[in-house]
């Protein structure tokens, strides 16, 4: 049997799963309910930022609508579990283990079409981005994220401007962990592979990527689909979590915290987009009790301080286009 | 012998200026051909719209009796057509092995569904295209060098690597512009024994241009000379040498 066959995928799979199943269990008596909403947010932006990677940093489109995606995810997504699948779980009268069974495989459902409601406004926002790029494209998905917005403002069925109320809170720790690490795993993947070779290949030079036999066209509408799939989860997840939605939790001012993720970690890479979402959803809370002792609003000053010093001393982000190398433990293996 | 790539009244139009006009070609298989003119002759035009970069104002391309009119330039890349280009295009930020790696782009079939769980057909052909990238650089010499960022090769070892890329998609024709554009004397001959040596190993059809006479004069079989995007002569370098016409667009009248 090859070191890479299916089976060793399987053995990996289950092993992820039981790890964040114990974490799941162990964390909410280690940590109190204030540091597990940090960790929770850790998760959904490190989704975000690793999805918007895949536009902004792989390919190099400049893309400025992501809450946009990750609205239309969370919106579509917490309709389907509302409308549909709650009722659905309330009639079935069965014991209350298979309900929780049943519930898992409902989220599951309700993100998988959150992921593709996002991926369908993917596909139709990554047409005009063939015409257009630099900050054309940016103006565009910007205009675009907004106009989900509003449009959401207006649906009555959605609640509206007064939020949507009443969603299950069925995602938890391990729902999110879970896409987590599918996600990172599948960006990982895809950069290894040739499809991520061409969209990099697209950020660095168009012209050659075509005369080598690449449809670009393809590649990058690509690219906007996968990358909106994975906000729609992180957007999924959101909804399900919180148990609320408001319009106002999707401005461009998300668009924009995806945006520092990606910059801030370095364009095009992955670990890089993890550890500063960490550190953007981190930061800001630690910067909480300065608050309380100077008794003034003092972390929105600090906050960007930090942010601009960090980008001033490395302009090419934490990690460059660098990633996290686990070759020196390959290397010891083998000796 | 029928030809390979044969070209009838390709005529480019940019608004009223006429940067080609009735540019007619018919490469045989395995021809070496030189196409050399003055600046601004229309010459890397002439590769636009055969790489389907432009799209023709006027006039048919056709590759082994197939239209090439119209299409995409990754479609025509895919049909067996492949180039480099005057000021070189590497994919600057990436590794040299990964350049090479993307030459193969249009030959890899595993989808993405392989590439989420990472099957056998993943490996495999990764591994392949690896072993093909490594052997392909082996030809300039590049191999120790598969690792560096592209940008940090020197001058002439990018253009080698241009060219290795082009051949990874496994062309049929090979355009080259100016490949011996800045290099100097000793680095030219060797160009000129490679490019030999590749048209044999990859039996491969190539279309030239250079402005360096020696390369020209030296490999080519057959020249054609442009001028304002007439085609004022073709014929065997010697030939083209003693063309009053052709002396007369390159050095002006006395």
């Amino acid at each position: 049997m090859t070191p890479h066959s299916i089976f060793r995928q399987i053995i990996l799979f289950i092993a992820i799963c039981l790890i964040l199943f114990i974490f799941n269990i162990v964390t909410p008596y280690v940590l109190n309910a204030y540091l597990c909403m940090i960790v929770i947010y850790c998760g959904i932006n490190i989704i975000l930022g690793t999805s918007l990677n895949i536009i902004n940093g792989l390919t190099g489109q400049f893309s400025m609508g992501h809450a946009g995606f990750m609205a239309v995810g969370a919106y579509a997504s917490a309709a389907c579990s509302y409308y549909y699948l709650s009722p659905l779980l309330n009639s079935l009268s069965t014991s209350s283990f298979i309900t929780l069974l049943v519930q898992q495989f409902f989220l599951v459902i309700a993100l998988i079409v959150g992921g593709g409601a996002a991926a369908l406004f993917g596909y139709l926002v990554g047409l005009p981005s063939l015409k257009l790029r630099g900050d054309y494209l940016g103006i565009v998905t910007l205009g675009f994220g907004e106009i989900i917005r509003v449009t959401i403002l207006n649906m009555d069925s959605l609640g509206g401007a007064r939020g949507f109320t009443g969603i299950p809170a069925w995602s938890n720790f391990f729902w999110i962990y879970f896409f987590v690490v599918a996600v990172v795993m599948t960006s990982f993947r895809l950069m290894r592979s040739y499809h991520g070779r061409a969209l990099l290949s697209i950020r660095e030079d168009e012209i050659a990527a075509e005369s080598i036999g690449i449809n670009i066209t393809g590649h990058k509408v690509r690219a906007f689909v996968f990358s909106s799939f994975f906000a729609g989860i992180a957007g999924g997840l959101f909804a399900h979590f919180i148990g609320y939605l408001n319009p106002s939790s999707f401005t461009f001012i998300k668009s924009f915290e995806a945006i520092i993720i990606v910059v801030l970690g370095g364009m095009g890479s992955i670990s890089g987009s993890i550890i500063a979402a960490i550190i953007t959803t981190i930061l800001p809370e630690a910067l909480r009790p300065l608050q309380e002792i100077t008794k003034l609003d003092f972390r929105m000053v600090i906050y960007p301080l930090l942010l601009l010093t960090l980008m001033l001393t490395r302009p090419q982000g934490l990690f460059g286009n660098k990633e996290i190398s686990f070759s020196f433990l390959k290397r010891k293996k083998s000796k | 012998m029928s030809a390979l790539l044969k070209t009838q009244n390709l005529t480019m139009r940019f608004r009223g200026l006429v940067a080609v006009s009735n540019f007619n070609l018919a490469l045989s298989k395995n021809e070496l051909v030189g196409l050399i003119g003055p600046n601004g002759a229309g010459k890397t035009t002439v590769f636009n719209m055969l790489t389907g970069v432009y799209c023709p104002s006027n006039g048919d391309i056709e590759l082994d009796g197939e239209s090439l009119n119209e299409l995409k330039p990754h479609d025509i890349t895919a049909r067996g057509i492949a180039r480099t280009f005057q000021n070189i295009r590497l994919f600057k930020d990436l590794s040299v092995l990964d350049n090479v790696k993307l030459g193969h782009h249009i030959h890899m079939t595993y989808g993405l569904w392989a590439t989420t769980v990472q099957s056998a057909h993943f490996y495999e052909e990764e591994e392949k295209i690896e072993q093909d990238s490594l052997k392909l650089l082996q030809i300039f010499n590049l191999e120790k060098m598969a690792h560096f960022q592209a940008k940090n090769l020197p001058y002439g070892a990018q253009r080698h690597l241009e060219i290795l890329r082009a051949l990874a998609t496994k062309p049929k024709i090979l355009l080259l512009d100016e490949p011996a554009a800045g290099l100097n004397h000793t680095e030219t001959e060797s160009l000129m024994e490679t490019i030999q040596h590749i048209r044999e190993k990859f039996d491969l059809t190539i279309l030239l241009i250079e402005h360096d006479m020696k390369l020209v004069m030296g490999i080519c079989e057959r020249i054609l000379v442009l001028d304002h995007g007439e085609t004022i002569a073709q014929g065997t370098p010697k030939e083209i040498q003693q063309n009053p016409v052709v002396i007369k667009a390159y050095l002006g009248e006395s």
